[in-house]
């Protein structure tokens, strides 16, 4: 498993100059907005990008037919991915914070917000891994598009028709609801993954 | 343990290939070589080994061990090299290094730098930028820098010039002269398994033609010259495929069957695989007319 993640870890590491290209830029467009929540949304879908592209490195040079040679089973193939998404959404979750308390936001405010994007981008996350699995990440890049465009789409159909934003009553329990679906999402997440994988020929 | 690999009746169907019934059995201590046209059935046979695909019947035995119940801990002592799969290219053999150690428990740090210093592999280039000679070396480094006792080789000669692969061959030797090690390579370079295998093992459209030892198979096989009158007395039985031309026929036949005064020259097992493919071409001719 150590060496999974160190490999994956050291395929992207020779991306970050662009990706801290990409978010210097985000950076200075959410600065001159004033508004921190749209830098902390890119950053986190940002992350959740890299583990596609990590993915995609393993299929361009056959890695799993290699790696399935070596002491490395089906299952530690697909938990490795989900442990790299883990570590990924952390310097998501690190960079958010820091530079919310950098902009002058209440810790705790800051915090929580940090937290839900966390929460979504970790969802985000278990939707699309089953479905790179099962058709690589050629195809399964539409699906994940898909998948991040059918939420926001909602929302917007569901702002038009002029609903009333969700009472106080509502908004105290959401985080509980927010961390049992991130829960149930995770576990059907990783078992359909196991499942695909175990039938998979590579 | 006697037996480093063990097929038994192994199948497996796709819609237009079918490997099957396939049989053979790899002593300790050996080197298998596995031969056949291009789409005979050689890699599908080597991933059904490694469990990379899933057989539809038999039974697969590596090092002794069941391949669909223990094969992970079986793997630490497998070492593999296969042609098109590889390495993420923007690592570095020295990157290879730590990733290795971090997956075996058994890898060897210092013996993997001096292959790459036998085989003149940079450390620090990215895998992108290497030959594919280099890159199959860095493969066999791989594969012998941990505790392997047997090595999976498909293809791992081919695209590479002379000298290398007489550089590879003569690792693999190297590696066999501890008794407990063996090597099972398929190729379709021929003259390479020649110098070095023990057992020759023969797949023709998804059918094992012959898995025999090589002095075996070079001492029953004998290349037989002769007239087109003298071929028509000998018994069809000891033909086993034979080309016509202006000069007389040119048979491989089986010597012992070979009854009269006849010369028979030594073949080679190149020659034997060309006379066994064109045999059943001949047949599929026939049976058309």
């Amino acid at each position: 498993m150590k060496g999974l993640i160190l490999k994956d870890l050291y395929n992207l590491s020779k991306q970050y100059k662009i990706v801290l290209i990409l978010v210097v830029f985000y950076l200075v467009i959410s600065l001159t907005n004033e508004d921190s929540s749209f830098f902390g949304g890119v950053v986190t879908i940002l992350m959740v990008m890299q583990l596609v592209t990590a993915i995609a490195y393993d299929e361009k040079s056959k890695w799993d037919r290699y790696a399935l040679a070596m002491p490395i089973s089906r299952t530690d193939l697909v938990l490795s991915k989900y442990l790299l998404g883990g570590i990924l959404l952390a310097i998501a979750f690190a960079a958010n914070f820091i530079f919310g308390m950098a902009s002058g936001s209440e810790p705790i405010e800051t915090l929580i917000i940090s937290v839900a994007m966390t929460g979504v981008g970790l969802l985000f996350m278990f939707l699309i891994l089953p479905f790179l699995f099962k058709f690589g990440v050629e195809k399964g890049r539409y699906i994940a598009m898909l998948i991040f465009f059918i939420p926001t789409g909602v929302l917007v159909i569901v702002s038009k028709m002029g609903l009333q934003l969700p009472d106080e009553d509502f908004m105290s329990v959401f985080p509980v609801i927010g961390i049992l679906v991130l829960i149930l999402a995770g576990i059907i997440s990783v078992s359909a993954s196991l499942a695909i994988f175990k039938k998979k020929e590579v | 343990m006697t037996e480093a690999l063990k097929l038994v009746n192994v199948s497996k169907h796709y819609k237009d290939f079918s490997l099957k019934q396939v049989n053979l059995s790899l002593p300790a201590g050996c080197i298998m070589g596995f031969i056949g046209e291009n789409g005979a059935g050689k890699t599908t046979t080597i991933k059904l080994i490694l469990d990379l695909i899933k057989r539809d019947e038999g039974r697969i035995f590596v090092l002794g061990k069941d391949n669909q119940k223990d094969l992970k801990s079986v793997k630490e002592n497998i070492g593999v090299v296969m042609e098109d799969c590889f390495f993420p290219e923007n690592h570095t053999a020295s990157s290879v290094n730590k990733i290795l150690r971090g997956i075996y428990g058994t890898w060897d740090v210092n013996r993997f730098n001096s292959y790459l210093r036998q085989f003149s592999i940079p450390a620090d280039k990215q895998i992108k930028d290497y030959s594919k000679g280099m890159k199959m070396k860095l493969s066999i480094a791989a594969a012998l820098s941990h505790d392997s006792k047997l090595l999976i080789l498909d293809e791992a000669t081919n695209g590479l010039d002379p000298v290398i692969r007489d550089e590879i061959l003569d690792v693999f030797l190297e590696f066999i002269q501890d008794e407990s090690h063996s090597i099972f390579i398929s190729s379709h370079i021929i003259s390479d398994l020649e110098k070095v295998c023990d057992y020759i093992t023969f797949i023709h459209k998804g059918s094992i033609v012959f898995s025999e030892s090589k002095d075996e198979l070079l001492n029953l096989y004998g290349i037989l010259k002769c007239s087109e009158k003298d071929f028509s007395r000998i018994n069809p039985e000891a033909v086993i495929g034979y080309r016509k031309s202006q000069f007389g026929v040119e048979a491989l036949v089986k010597k012992k069957l070979v009854r009269g005064n006849f010369v028979i020259d030594r073949t080679s097992i190149e020659e034997i695989m060309l006379f066994y493919t064109n045999r059943s071409k001949e047949k599929q001719l026939e049976v058309r007319h």
